[in-house]
Order: structure tokens, then sequence, then C-alpha cells
């Protein structure tokens, strides 16, 4: 398995990888780590004429603090090193408990946030990650900049709100620490694999253990990540007992229409999604570290 | 003094760990260019016409090799022909499509460039124009009234179909206090050995001589198939095996992809090189396993069966791989449902039936894993439905060691084993009362735990006698070993097997060693090169250590023979008993009087200044022998899965593995520790994980390693294993074959823990649970039942 | 095609490169096919397998999944390199010494990961050996005696690099 003929170019700033973007437009596909495009290329499932090959650029890899307690994370910045920072533990601990889930170490070390988040797979955690996180995009272009939300950027499967000419080239994510709760969960077939279903369950509660704030993002049930609006309303201003979770684990089965594939049928999803739903908050609410993996 | 396994250096290993192994495409040749093929986009069409002209205006383009360029010059291979298998319908198989085509993915032509990159290149400039036909994608399609016949001159698409048993089935059904009717379904699954295939093909046309490299378990009967297919003498070909990485069954004969890049070689005069992607390795080399298996079964209320009837249908694809494979699955799985187990009254009608699907062959466990799970399966209804342990049923039914060996109601000869004893020593590894305390406890606090347990007997080394009892014929079944003695000393074994992971190099040198009395440095064993070794079947069937092993020893003796007769003219004409230990000859009544071997060795070549032989005495000292199994020989196994089964997900966890092996004499702990951990993984793979799909229109959906997906250090458990010995009365040695046996067991052991785990759901399992949806699937069943 | 080769000067196994390589190949297809370096592996070009991996500037990566032309100005070590001339390296031996090989396809690709592994995690339980090799496919061993060769060598003195390419 050969890639077909393309024309290569390695930008070694953002502004010479924009205007190239903005130049090829179409015919154009950005490099970055490697691990979603490569296999394409090799598979000659894309034919891109044009690669541009944006890991020369500087400056683009970083995590950095920012004002609001979050981080801002550059696009190039790649997964093994947001696994293993310090800063992303203690600022955003669901964001490094979910990253380990992304395919195997030696993805990781070439795989990129930016990467991942513009490559949409339906099935990534990152996505779902920016998404719970009501995250930033920051899209750049030859002649602009803009911030897009996460609720936002997903449209379609493999389909961003990246426009033509446009980059992402940072990751704003706000702080979710301490006086959060947090659970991650997936079902996959190993270990490494692409999740069948998985949902992120972030809970804000107060002294009296009643929620005052809910975010439940899955993965795998859509052709975008999924916000579940109405199982966070179920929540709020309610203690979160047995009851409360099998309400909600029944809310999101309702809400989910996914679709079937080789790996699990629609009707799994629908139902399985309710229950790693269930076990996101248990996750949350039981432990000091929310992880889990099914 | 022969080394101990734990502590041979074994010259494999050495040269792998250091990058330095020689595989297909680690081979380059002066001239050499690269293959690609382009492959069929429909399950089933006929050709009307092929564009070439723009593939071959792109630089770097060398040439195109079209069906029409090769169809008048080659012998079809009758895949099922009588005389080759009495229960085969015969067809012709090209190695090109004859105008039509069988499957996605089947080699329509090969094209030649400078790079893989440009062959590839090439392969999207081509067009071909098709007309489809309707195609038949599952066995029951396939057998349906009116369906389409896949290839010509057959009336319909059955290509092998035999019925046999013994006792009488009716009478035992009569006399039933319970009856089982089940149907089982199991999946396509395929070997995926690490290095796909590869072939380096290289005609000369001056000498009018094919070389080919292949990655391959089986040398010279490639060759025989080269030969044959392209009408050359056997000497016009020689085929050379080099470092292959791994194959389990699949890097057989029969490919034909090896034949036309011959062609493609002799016309462009230049070697060319065609290494298979992990694509087309998924869509186009063999699949295997998808049966249904339709049983009924008559038992008395205290466990024992009567009697079996079965009717076994193979999905065999569009082909059939070579002169066994139409009836390979189909007969192995009808007599292994017998199991190690005194059934005296059995009927099977055994199908192999055609769909237009990537053609079926070999993958470890061939059949005996369908087999073993329908009575391993029958054994824990039997028990569930009568309220026995499961142990204990199979404690009724097994064939006493007293009773070997036993001619089985299927048509097997049972040589040697202790298959209560298996089970017995497996209740001790596992401490199984406490594991069914443990399951206890786990039920009362809602956790689905669950124990499984197979009991099996597994066929290995096939000889010609067990062939033509199949009905099969004109299929190699010896292997062979040319043992050479050089002027100082060093030996050589050329052998007709082939290794592809067994580590021939260092168990063969080391049982050289040890039946020679040399040390173990001096041997070296010689294989993958037809003009270099003997002429025999090769690796497969679990055979090695059998037939190859066999070889050696007889042309081990011959050669202890003539050197110890050789020496006596060192020992001043000795007349009482020698022998050989350390490399040494040696008076066994008084060992101060010795001769070194080589010095020996030196004078069956005029070259020793010691001993000048007389003229009657045969010059050199080099033995080629060959070994049939006179009978198929038997391991037996006994193998216990825990799982943990997630009822709302569905997901399964692996918790405990333990494995009771009988291979017969072990010829190295080392390896047979190797293979029967290797291959449970395996067999745990084809439980939980491994499924080929296909869609209604014959195309193929899983076809990466993303969707298609094989076991990764995480999805295996710790592996308990204890090995015993029941010897073959037939075999040289007592040793038996061991490749598949973790295999079979660990398909059934794993779902059969599963089926434990979702009785309290009142699942019944009647497939192994691969995936999650599957296993969700099964208890959501249940639940809509009850 | 424009710009369908460029230079490239990269340091493989102690030793310094310079070629001229076509943009698509990748940086397997090169070391295997320019270099001659053939220990590095090819079961998949998806990305899934592992028998590819070498280490980019320390870190290990799969080469199917990246381009030749990316390695320029890299540091990358191969199989090839593990050795200090004839004398193999305490990994390379635990391999031999607990049968962690058999056909040898995955071997290559099994070293370089689990080279890696321990220089990040250099006193590691058997857990965390198993999800180390995790992105390494094997379907010879199923994987116990690889999974101890790599515990023996945690036991042992840190691996290091040759200091030099004497291979």
């Amino acid at each position: 398995m050969k890639p077909a003929q393309f024309e290569y170019f390695a930008p070694t700033c953002l502004a010479q990888a924009l205007e190239l973007l903005e130049e090829h437009g179409d015919d154009a596909k950005v490099l970055a780590g490697g691990q979603s495009l490569m296999p394409m290329l090799n598979m000659r499932l894309a034919r891109p004429n044009v690669v541009i090959d944006i890991n020369r650029i500087p400056d683009l890899d970083y995590i950095s603090p920012a004002p609001n307690g979050g981080l801002a994370i550059g696009a190039l910045t790649r997964q093994r090193t947001v696994e293993k920072s310090d800063l992303v533990k203690e600022r955003i601990p669901v964001l490094a408990a979910a990253v380990p889930s992304i395919g195997h170490f030696q993805i990781r070390n070439r795989g990129t946030m930016g990467g991942s988040i513009s490559h949409a797979d339906p099935a990534a955690e990152l996505p779902a990650i920016c998404l719970a996180l009501d995250g930033e995009l920051v899209l750049s272009s030859a002649s602009n900049q803009r911030v897009l939300k996460a609720e936002d950027f997903f449209l379609a499967p493999l389909t961003t709100a990246i426009g033509p000419g446009e980059l992402l080239t940072e990751i704003r994510l706000p702080a979710r620490s301490q006086e959060w709760k947090w659970g991650f969960q997936e079902v996959c077939r190993r270990q490494g694999d692409f999740a069948m279903v998985g949902a992120v369950s972030l809970l804000q509660m107060d002294g009296g253990g009643v929620c005052q704030s809910a975010c439940i993002t899955m993965f795998g049930v859509g052709g975008t990540p999924l916000r579940i609006g109405r199982a966070e309303e179920a929540l709020l201003g309610n203690r979160i007992s047995d009851g409360a979770l099998q309400d909600v684990s029944r809310i999101v089965s309702e809400e989910l229409d996914p679709d079937s594939d080789i790996h699990a049928s629609a009707a799994y999803r629908k139902e399985v999604g309710g229950v790693i739903t269930r076990r996101a908050l248990e996750a949350a609410i039981n432990s000091v570290n929310g992880d889990d993996r099914a | 003094m022969f080394q101990s396994d734990e502590d041979i250096s074994r010259p494999e290993a050495s040269r792998m760990v250091r990058g330095r192994g020689r595989f297909l495409d680690d081979i380059k040749l002066p001239g050499m260019c690269s293959a690609a093929f382009v492959r069929s986009l429909h399950a089933h069409a006929n050709i009307t016409r092929i564009h070439v002209e723009e593939a071959l205006k792109i630089p770097g383009a060398i040439a195109v090799m079209t069906p029409e360029e090769v169809l008048p010059y080659v012998e079809p291979v009758r895949p099922a022909a009588p005389g080759s298998s009495d229960f085969a319908r015969p067809y012709d198989r090209y190695p090109v499509p004859p105008g039509k085509v069988v499957f996605v993915g089947e080699p329509i032509l090969a094209v030649a460039a400078e790079t893989p990159h440009i062959a590839e290149d090439m392969v999207d400039a081509i067009t071909i124009d098709y007309e489809p036909i309707e195609a038949v994608t599952d066995v029951d399609q396939s057998l349906a009234p009116g369906a389409p016949t896949i290839h010509q001159g057959m009336a319909d698409n059955i290509v092998f179909f035999r019925e046999f048993g013994g006792g009488d089935a009716d009478t035992a059904f009569q006399q039933a206090d319970l009856v089982l009717e089940k149907i089982f379904n199991f999946p396509r699954q395929t070997a995926v050995p690490l290095e796909g295939r590869g072939v380096i093909a290289s005609y000369d046309r001056g000498q009018d001589h094919l070389t080919v490299w292949t990655s391959t378990r089986a040398p010279h009967q490639s060759r025989s198939v080269f030969a044959t297919v392209m009408r050359l003498p056997e000497y016009g070909v020689r085929v050379i095996g080099p470092d292959t990485g791994g194959e389990f069954g699949i890097k057989g004969t029969g490919y034909p992809e090896a034949i036309i890049l011959s062609f493609l070689s002799k016309k462009i005069n230049r070697p060319v090189k065609w290494v298979e992607d992990r694509m087309e390795n998924l869509l186009a080399c063999a699949h295997a396993h998808e049966q249904r298996v339709e049983v009924s079964v008559a038992a008395k209320d205290d466990g024992t069966v009567l009697g079996i009837r079965s009717k076994v249908l193979v999905d065999q694809g569009a082909h059939c791989l070579g002169p066994t494979s139409a009836g390979l699955e189909p007969m192995t799985t009808g007599q292994s449902i017998v199991g190690p187990y005194r059934i005296e009254n059995y009927h099977c009608e055994a199908y192999g039936v055609l769909t237009n699907k990537c053609p079926g062959g070999p993958y470890r466990g061939v059949g005996t894993v369908q087999g073993v799970f329908v009575i391993e399966r029958i054994m824990d209804m039997i028990a569930q439905a009568l309220n026995m342990d499961p142990a204990e049923v199979r404690d009724r039914n097994f064939i006493q060691p007293h009773e070997l060996p036993y001619a089985t109601v299927a048509g097997r000869l049972y040589d040697s084993g202790d298959y209560p004893g298996s089970l017995e020593k497996l209740m001790q590894l596992s401490e199984y009362q406490d594991l069914r305390l443990a399951q206890q406890r786990a039920r009362a606090n809602g956790e689905h735990l669950g124990i499984g347990i197979s009991c099996f007997v597994e066929h290995t080394s096939t000889g010609s006698q067990d062939y033509h009892k199949r009905g099969v014929y004109g299929l190699p079944a010896f292997d062979s070993a040319t043992i050479q003695v050089d002027p100082r000393g060093n030996v050589t074994a050329a052998v007709s097997a082939q290794s592809t992971g067994q580590n021939h190099e260092s168990v063969f040198a080391n049982l050289v060693a040890r039946e020679l009395g040399v040390p173990y440095e001096t041997v070296k064993i010689i294989e993958g090169d037809t003009d270099a070794t003997p002429f025999g079947s090769g690796t497969g069937v679990s055979r090695s250590a059998v037939s190859t092993g066999g070889a050696i020893r007889l042309a081990a003796q011959d050669i202890k023979q003539k050197v110890l007769e050789l020496a006596r003219f060192f020992l001043e004409n000795e007349e009482g008993e020698l022998n050989i230990a350390g490399g040494e000859v040696f008076v066994e009544a008084d060992p101060s009087r010795r001769v070194s071997f080589a010095r020996v060795a030196a004078s069956a070549y005029d070259a020793s200044r010691e001993v000048s032989l007389p003229a009657s005495i045969e010059r050199g000292l080099r033995v080629t022998r060959s070994f049939d199994p006179p009978h198929q020989v038997f391991g037996n196994g006994a193998h216990l899965a825990v799982v943990r089964v997630t009822p709302e997900t569905g997901v399964v966890k692996l918790e405990k593995y333990f494995v009771v092996e009988d291979c017969g004499t072990i010829m190295d702990h080392v390896v047979v520790e190797g293979q029967v951990v290797g291959a449970v993984a395996m067999g745990i793979g084809n439980a939980l994980l491994e499924e080929l799909r296909y869609d209604e229109g014959g195309q193929l959906l899983t076809g990466s390693l993303m969707d298609y997906l094989v076991p990764t250090s995480l999805d295996i458990p710790e592996i308990q294993t204890l090995h015993t010995e029941s010897p073959s009365p037939f075999t040289e040695g007592g040793v038996k074959g061991v490749g598949e046996a973790g295999t079979v067991g660990a398909y059934t052991a794993v779902a059969n823990a599963v089926a434990d785990a979702l009785l309290p759901l009142g699942v019944e399992l009647t497939e192994p649970p691969v995936g999650p949806e599957r296993v969700w699937s099964m208890i959501k069943t249940a639940q809509g039942n009850q | 095609m424009t710009n369908a080769n460029r230079a490239i000067k990269l340091t493989v196994n102690g030793k310094e490169y310079q070629s001229s390589v076509e943009v698509r190949k990748t940086l397997a297809d090169f070391l295997r096919d320019e270099l001659d370096l053939t220990g590095t592996h090819l079961g998949c070009e998806h990305g899934v397998c592992g028998a590819c991996t070498i280490l980019f500037n320390g870190d290990a990566v799969r080469s199917c999944l990246m381009l030749a032309v990316q390695a320029d100005g890299a540091d990358l070590t191969t199989v090839e390199g593990l050795a200090q001339g004839n004398d193999l390296n305490a990994l390379q031996r635990a391999f031999q010494e607990n049968h962690a090989l058999q056909c040898g396809f995955c071997t290559p690709g099994m070293l370089m990961t689990a080279y890696a592994f321990l220089q990040d995690t250099p006193d590691p339980t058997e857990e965390e050996v198993k999800e180390g090799i995790s992105g390494n496919i094997c379907r010879c061993t199923g994987y116990a005696p690889i999974i101890q060769a790599i515990l023996q060598t945690s036991k042992g003195p840190a691996l290091v690099l040759p200091t030099k390419d004497e291979g």
C-alpha cells in the first residue's frame, strides 16, 4: 500500500502555511501527526494533490496556563506531551485521564491535539472532551483569526467548521479541577481501539451534594460528539441518587439516534450509551480519580 | 551429551533480534522490479474489456500481464478432481479468470513497474468493464434452487459431499432419555500472519528455468504446482523459501498470483517482486472457519451420549486452494465432533459449498475448532439439562486409556492418550472446586463469572494412509531428511519441512545431535530450497515433529550405523558394541578406546591419513530417508478458562487460563510451551475478536486491521500450563504434533466460559462470543424469550 | 509532477546519511530500500501492528506513518542499532533467553517499543509492561515470554545505545 503522488510542502512558519492553504484550498490536506492521514494516504483512500506538512512550524507546540485558570494548548502539541503534563493533570484532570485511551503510546508520540480534533472522528475521545469542557478552537487564516466554540465546531463525521484557508492553531480549555467531579468511560473492542460508545461527565456539586452544573458528552454514538442537554437538566438542582442515575441513563438512550457499523449496532449504541453515561456519572461521584475503562 | 533445550542457543533467534532475518521483502536481486495486481471489484461478473493503455504510459511502467497472455500456456489445477479426492466435485481452476471473476479481490492481471509505488499507480490507471452476475454470498443462497453456478462444468455449488459414520443412530435416538437439537454457527476468520504473502519470480529464458522465492511452508509442493501448471519439468523450477514471518496454514500452495508473476518475469526477462499488503491479505489470501453445523444428540439421563447426527455446511468461498481443501474443513469438523468420547453411533453429512467470497484455506485448528466447539458445548448443555457438573458429564463419556488405540465411529484411530487423566490434572491445576465456590459467591453478588472447559483430541501429522481413507490421492504425505557428514565431521541435515516460526533450526539440530551423539554446534539444518533439500510434504497439519522428525531419526540411525562400521577400522577391527557420545565413537565395554567422529568422517572421503578404506566401501557419508506417518497421531488437551462478563455492555474479560497438554514425547520443552501459549492466544482471538464480514453484494467490510481484530498483549491473561506425555506407538520416538492444539482448546474453553457466565440469564450460546455486541444480543434474545 | 524528490540528511544508528527521496516514500520504505536496513518490517502499513517501530529523536514511532522527508535532520535508531558490534544488549539477550520470538517478524518492532518503554518506565510492573507493548502485535508467542523478557531486562542496569555505529 503506497501513497499516490502528491506535491509536498513543509512550511517553516505559520504565515507560509496559511498562504499555502489559501492557494491550494481543497486540493490540499494538512499533515500533522499523521496517525490518521498517513493510513489514508497509504491505502489511497485519500489522494490529495498537495500535502502541507506543518510539523516544522515553530511555536505551535505549547501548553500554557490561561488567565481563567484553564489552558491554551497549541495545535501541534503531541498527545504524549499532554499525557505527561503536570499542568494538565492539575488544571484539567479529565483530559489527562482520557488521553491514555488514545491508541498506544507510539501513536501519541506523533499524534497531535489539533490533528485529532480537526480530524473529528465520531469515535474519538478528544472532540468529546473538548465539547464537555466548553472548549474554544482558534482558527487562523492568512487574513484572519477567529475563535469558535466547540459546540459550533463539529459538524458531521470527519467534518468540522474549519473553512477554506484555515488552520486550527490553538485549543482553549477552561479549568475543571478540584471543584469539579469528572468521569470518563468507554467501551472498546480492545484497549486503545476507537470506542464503540463513550461518555464524559463533569459535575459541579455544592456543599450539600446538590448538582449545580452538569456536562455530559458522548462519542461513538453519532456523527459528531453529542452533548445530552436533557440528561444534564435532569441532574441540575438534585442530589444524585441511584434513581437519578437510572433516569439519566434512560434519557440518554431516548435521545440517542446512532448508526450501525460492523462493530456495534444502533440498538447496542443506543442502550449502552445510557449505561456508559450512568457509569461515567458513578465514576464521577464515587472516586477521587474518576477514570475507569470498561 | 545433548543440550538441554533451555540452554541451546538458537541461531534463528540470534539473527532475528539483530534484525538480520531474511524475509521475502528483504531480498533484492539485480534488475528486480515490482509487481501489483488488478483485482476484481465484483463478486461475480463477466469481464468484457480490459483497458491498459493509460497504465503503460506512466513513467516507470514496464509491462502488464493479462489473462489472455496466460491462459493458453497453463494447465488448470483441478482442486477437487476425481483421483485427487473421491468425494469432491471437479472443476478447473485457472490462475487467471477465464472470462469471469468469482470473488471480490480475485487477481485479474499483474503489472510490473520500477517501484511498488508506480506499480500501484498503474493499477489505478487500469479500468475493466464488467457485466455483473448475481452473486451468492452465503451457503443457503448458494444451495437454493436456481442459484447461479459459480464454476463451469459443475451442476451446482457443492464442491464436496460425503456421508459417513457408523453404528446405528436410529436405535440410539429411540433409546435416548434426552435429545438435544442445536444449530451452531461459526464466523469467517483468517490467519493474519504478521508477514503477508510475497513472491519473487525470476525466469531465466536462456536456461528455460524458473526460480521463485516465496514465503511458504511447503516448498516442494509449491514447486510441483508451478511445474504442473506452467508445463515445466520439475528440474525447470526451483522454489526457495526464505525466513517466513508466520503463516498458520495459509502460506501453502495454490495461489494464482505466483503463477501470473512467473509468466510476467518470463515476458520482461527480469525478476519481479510482489509483496502482499495487509488489505490484499485480508481480502484475497485465504478465509476459513465459516460453517453451520446442525446436530442432534441422543443421551441417557446419566449423561452418557448414545449417538449423534450431524450436518456440516462449510462456506468454502469461490475456490478450493488445493487437492485436500475441498474436503478439509467438512471432513475435519465431521470427524472431530465425536471428540475424545466413546460415542458408538454417528452419522454425518459433510458439505463444502462454494460462494462468491475469498477462497477457503487452512487456518490453524482447521475444522477441529468447530467440531470441538460442537461437542464441548453439547457436553455443557447436557450438564445443564441433567443438573450435572460439566466435568462429570465428560468423565462419563471419555474413552479410557486402556481402550486405545481406539477406532472411532467417525473413521479415525486414536493412538494413545489419557483423556480422563488430562481432565483430572486440569481440575487440580485450576483448583476447580475453589473456582466453582468463587463462582457461587460471585453469583450471589450479582456478578457473572463463568468457567469453561474444553477437552479434545487434535489430529496431527496426516500420512498417506489416512489421506487415502479420506478419499484423497496424489498428495505427498511423507517428509524427508538428507543427513550428510562432511570430511571434517560437521553435519548438515537438509529437510523437506520449512520453518515458519517453529524453530526447526534449533529443534532439529538438537535432534540430529542427540541421535548421532555429536555436539549441537556442529549441526546445521538446511530448509527451504528445493535444490538443496529432499522432496517432501513440508510443514502443516502440525506434522513436522513427527514426519520430518521421523525422517531425521531414520537417516541419523543409518548414518550412525555407517560411522560405527567405519570406526572399526580405527579401533583395531573391534567387533564389540560401539556407540557415539560427545562427538567420540567409543567401545561400550572399554570407553577408553575411542576415536573422534571427525577422524572417522574424514576416512569416508579419503581425507584421512590414518585409515584408507577398502574400495568396496561406498565413499561419502550421506543418507536420505523418508517418513510417512502410518497413522495420524492424536495429541490431547484439557483447557479451562475463567471469564467475567458485564451483561449491560456485553464486554468479556478473560481472567484466568489453564492448559493441560499432551503431545506425546516432547522434543523441545521451550518450543512446545511457546507453541501452546501462542496457539492459545490465537484461539482467544478467534473466540472473542476475529470476524470477517461481507455485505450482501459480496464486498468485504472488514478490510483492515482496524476492523479485523487480533489479540494484543492486553487480551491475553496469564496462562498456566502443565505438560504430560502419552507417547504414540506409531511414530519414531513417540512424538506427536502440537502446533494447533492450543487454538483448538482455547476457542471452545473461552466460549464455554462465556456460556457458563450467562447461564443465569437463560442464554444458550451456539456461536463463539465474538464482540460485545454479540454477547449483548444473546442476552437480549434470552430476556425476550422469558 | 513537480517537487517529486527532496534531499534529506539524517543520522541513523549513529551514522550520517544523505539521500534524495521521493516525497511520497514512507520512512519505513526509505530505511528498508535506500539504507538496506531491512530489520524494520512492514506488517500493515496503517499503523496498527507496530512491526515498523523505530526511534525518532528518541521517541518510539510507527515508521510506516511517517514520510522519509519528515526525517530530514532527525536522529533515528532502528533494531540494527541496538547491539554494540556483535554484542547484543541486555534486552536482545533477554528475548533470546526467554524464547520471546518464534518467527521473528514482530521482533524488531517489539524491541524498539520495549527499549523506548523502559527508558520511560525503568521499573515497571507486569501490568505496565503489558500495556507498554499493547501497540505491537505478535501472532506467535502469545506475549507472555516477551513480557518476561522485558521485566527481566528492567531488573538489570539501564539500557544504553551504542556510542558509534559498529553494525
